[in-house]
């Protein structure tokens, strides 16, 4: 394999899916193309009914698109194979939004080796694997406890966890920050950006916050189905009147850099991070 | 780490809860077959001796225990009234219309009341002492050899860890939904009994439209967490038979051999029976 390249982890090829067959019309993705490379930090953004949902089902063959091609590492989700479902589940590892219905288990270490033993890991390495998978999300030393007590930010952890365990290359997040407070928000950010960052694993987080892009390498926009922008979070911060197009509202920051962008001051429009704000307002005069 | 999952587990650490959940199913199965053969004073003497002492191992207070009772207490009180004065066993004492009491019906309704009591204090003794997710563990451990006649064991045993784990979710959800109708002015706890029943039924449609929607989710999760991906699914917890097991069988082994031989052996019934009768009389 050649590792100078970066390599292509998902790649979508003009793909549409429509849930109810006979209605030509509702398309919830509508001709999406779009490439995932490996290490990347992608925020999926878009309002409700936008097609996120969907098109992330789509990136790990919980569903299969009626036209075009979804292609994993090289498998085509279209694959009937066993084998080669299972291996596409494995390697694009799903967490959804509500951290009470995707747990199987009452305990959390029994939770986190569900996926493993169904892989059929031997039993050394899934003991390994489910220790190492607790600690990258700081959960280890509430292996033996009941999920019933953790707070939110602490489930959504632990089921990023039991994801994990199945040593996925990629890690799909369907809004799963959406139920959580600002506490538990930043800690599962900051376990995302870790794990993107110290492990390699190339992360597509759907949310509806735009605040959750500033740090993430790019940004794809979902609208009706289609993909209306895709690039650096910072340009689309810019772009005030795609954003508000697209339904979408700009963290507190970026609208004040709109703003006195607008009155005419030297300040980037795209600036998201306060302090780098402060810095330019400081330099004005 | 009292839960309500956990049920009324109660965590010792004795050597009982280390026993292998496997081993203690089956003592308890045993132990409920068992007692219906059991027809004399030496057997439930003997069985309330084992009980005792498997408590007293296990860690487990007494009084704990004798809750479990409570819930059959109205259950053998009137079951042994019944038997006193209806089972026309023996010469009566006492007669009167068609109630009469016996040495004999005294003595039958004493061993009714301890067998259902015995038959009560087993299986919450294995509840104290093992985890529901241990005995879901074991019963799936023993439904093994189904998997030969083509039986499901293993999503079996995934239904049975999913409901436990829904138990305390769903009841969060009850109260939650409890309050929201009680916020609208629902009134629960007044009227009559149907009035109650019928107030019941606003919290059971959302909890059950609730379940639904959740169900949607979890068979996403499953999927989407390889379920059914291999034949050879592996185990994270492994259940080892160990020598504590072995005490434990060969415990109740001697209260077999004891039930067995003890009936067989001694007329410990007549020697009671003898001293009921010279006090009664
Ligand atoms: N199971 C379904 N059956 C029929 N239509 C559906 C189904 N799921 C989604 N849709 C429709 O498909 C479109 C896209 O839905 P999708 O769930 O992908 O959007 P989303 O961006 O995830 O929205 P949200 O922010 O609400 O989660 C919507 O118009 C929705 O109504
Ligand atoms: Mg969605």
């Amino acid at each position: 394999m050649c590792y100078n390249m970066p390599m292509q982890a998902i790649s979508m090829q003009n793909v549409s899916y429509r849930y109810a067959v006979d209605d030509a019309d509702l398309l919830a993705v509508d001709r999406v193309s779009l490439s995932i490379e490996e290490g990347e930090f992608v925020v999926l953004l878009g309002t409700n009914g936008s097609g996120k949902s969907t098109l992330a089902k789509m990136m790990n063959g919980l569903l299969v698109p009626q036209e075009g091609q979804v292609v994993v590492y090289g498998d085509a989700t279209s694959d009937e194979t066993d084998e080669v479902i299972f291996r596409i589940r494995a390697t694009v590892g799903m967490v959804f939004q509500n951290p009470d219905n995707q747990m199987v288990a009452s305990i959390i270490e029994d939770d986190v080796a569900f996926g493993p033993e169904n892989l059929g890991i031997a039993h050394d390495e899934m003991v390994e694997r489910v220790r190492w998978a607790l600690e990258s999300v700081g959960m280890y030393e509430y292996r033996s406890h009941t999920p019933t007590k953790l707070s939110g930010g602490q489930k959504q952890r632990v089921a990023i966890a039991s994801v994990l365990a199945m040593r996925p290359k990629v890690l799909v997040l369907d809004e799963s920050t959406a139920m959580l407070d600002p506490v538990g928000r930043a800690e599962v950010m900051r376990v995302l950006h870790r794990l993107n960052r110290e492990a390699g694993i190339t992360v597509v987080l759907i949310t509806h916050h735009m605040d959750e892009c500033t740090e993430a390498s790019r940004a794809v926009v979902l609208n009706r189905g289609r993909v209306a922008y895709d690039g650096k979070p910072h340009d689309l911060f810019a772009d005030e009147a795609l954003v508000a197009s697209c339904g979408l509202e700009l963290p507190p920051v970026a609208k004040i850099a709109t703003l006195l962008g607008d009155m005419g001051l030297k300040v980037d429009k795209g600036t998201s991070d306060l302090d780098a704000l402060y810095e330019q307002i400081c330099r004005l005069k | 780490m009292k839960d309500v999952v956990f049920g009324q587990y109660y965590p010792t650490g004795s050597g009982v809860h280390h026993m292998d959940a496997r081993a203690k199913v089956v003592l308890a199965l045993a132990y409920i077959v068992l007692i219906f053969f059991v027809d004399s004073f030496v057997g439930y003497f003997a069985y309330a001796l084992f009980v005792l002492s498997v408590t007293l191992v296990a860690k487990v207070p007494l009084r704990t225990l004798l809750r479990s009772v409570k819930g059959v207490a109205v259950l053998v009180l009137f079951i042994s009234i019944i038997n006193v004065f209806f089972s026309g066993l023996g010469e009566p004492l006492w007669q009167w219309w068609i109630l009469s009491v016996s040495v004999d019906s005294l003595l039958h309704a004493a061993k009714m009341a301890l067998r259902i009591l015995l038959l009560v204090l087993g299986p919450a003794l294995l509840t104290y002492t093992t985890t529901p997710m241990e005995l879901t563990d074991a019963i799936e451990s023993l439904m093994t050899p189904l998997k030969w006649v083509r039986f499901p064991v293993r999503d079996v045993a995934v239904i049975m860890s999913i409901a436990l784990r829904m138990i305390p979710t769903l009841m969060e959800e009850t109260d939650r939904i409890m309050l929201a109708q009680k916020a609208r002015g629902a009134s629960l706890d007044t009227g009559n009994i149907f009035k109650r029943v019928k107030a019941l039924v606003p919290i059971l449609i959302p909890l059950f439209v609730g379940a639904f929607r959740r169900a949607e989710e979890l068979a996403l999760a499953l999927d989407a967490r390889c379920y059914n991906a291999s034949p050879k699914r592996t185990r994270y917890r492994i259940l080892r038979f160990g020598w504590r097991d072995l005490v434990g069988l060969l415990a109740f082994g001697s209260l077999v051999a004891v039930v067995v031989l003890g009936a067989v052996r001694y007329d410990f019934d007549g020697m009671i029976y003898d001293l009921v009768a010279s006090w009664v009389h």
